[in-house]
């Protein structure tokens, strides 16, 4: 396996999504290539901290008051069952 | 991802829940404050309208990043034709065709990072800023938000090999942009 066949099949190789075949050749040469192993190193701390990201940061303060004043007449309008 | 309602959806409860949810992916996506709270203004009153149409389960879930996916790219596009701008066309060509790459530096990092020091959250965030927009969507929707690849296509309109190998590239560039501030560097 060359590396640029590694970096072809990253994105399913992190994803665990390759046959058990592909994924031990690709781990074979990640064990001999320092390069590689570096880069899937980072890839792979990539994706994880895009996945540690806050989800629901809340709204800025101002913004929440003005989206609580406009939906203010819908909460009249449809009263809790 | 939209974790299912606890309760019978009312309008208060949707305001609570997922307003800050659909305000953070839109301002992901379009990169600024004054359009996500455009965007977010618009689905939440779609929710609260239709309320009465779901049954508070997880339906709402995909529904709610469907109506803000559409809605951010409806902006994008109206704020595009607006500037007479060259629009969000999905050059696919912009970030290269995915190699070779640079060799880099082995990145230092904790061995866990399910939560973000709040100064690496905002270096993450401005390097996503980076991304060109075709990019950038793949990459909120599928890392950040973590939904599945072909859901993805459905909502932008796009094969599934797209998706991977838009979401590849988007990737490795996070990686280059991200490699200054983690490579050597102790952060745990
Ligand atoms: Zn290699």
């Amino acid at each position: 396996m060359t590396c640029q066949e590694l970096l072809d099949l990253l994105h399913d190789y992190v994803g665990n999504e390759l046959v058990i075949e592909s994924r031990t050749t690709v781990e074979v040469h990640i064990s001999g290539c320092l390069q590689c192993g570096t880069l899937v190193h980072a890839y792979t701390h990539t994706v994880r901290v895009a996945r540690a990201l806050p989800k629901c940061n809340p709204l800025p303060a101002a913004f929440e008051a003005r989206l609580r004043a406009m939906i203010e007449p819908e909460l009249k309008d449809k009263p809790a069952e | 991802m939209f974790d299912p309602p606890p309760e019978k959806l009312t309008p208060e409860i949707v305001f609570r829940e997922y307003a800050p949810r659909i305000y953070n992916i839109a301002r992901r996506m379009l990169g600024n404050d004054a359009d996500a709270e455009d965007v977010t203004q618009d689905v939440l009153l779609q929710v609260v309208r239709k309320l009465d149409t779901f049954r508070g389960d997880s339906q709402i879930a995909t529904w709610l990043h469907r109506v803000t996916v559409n809605a951010a790219l409806a902006h994008r596009q109206k704020r595009a034709n607006r500037q007479k701008h060259e629009s969000a066309e999905a050059d696919d060509d912009v970030l290269g065709s995915g190699g070779p790459v640079t060799p880099g530096k082995r990145w230092e990092v904790g061995p866990e990072e399910s939560v973000l020091a709040a100064e690496q959250a905002a270096i993450i965030e401005k390097a996503i800023e980076q991304l060109p927009e075709p990019f950038r969507d793949v990459y909120v929707l599928a890392d950040v938000e973590g939904l599945p690849n072909n859901e993805i296509g459905e909502m932008l309109g796009l094969s599934l090999a797209a998706v991977k190998s838009r979401l590849h590239r988007a990737r490795l560039r996070m990686r280059d942009l991200l490699a200054p501030h983690f490579e050597g560097k102790v952060t745990s």
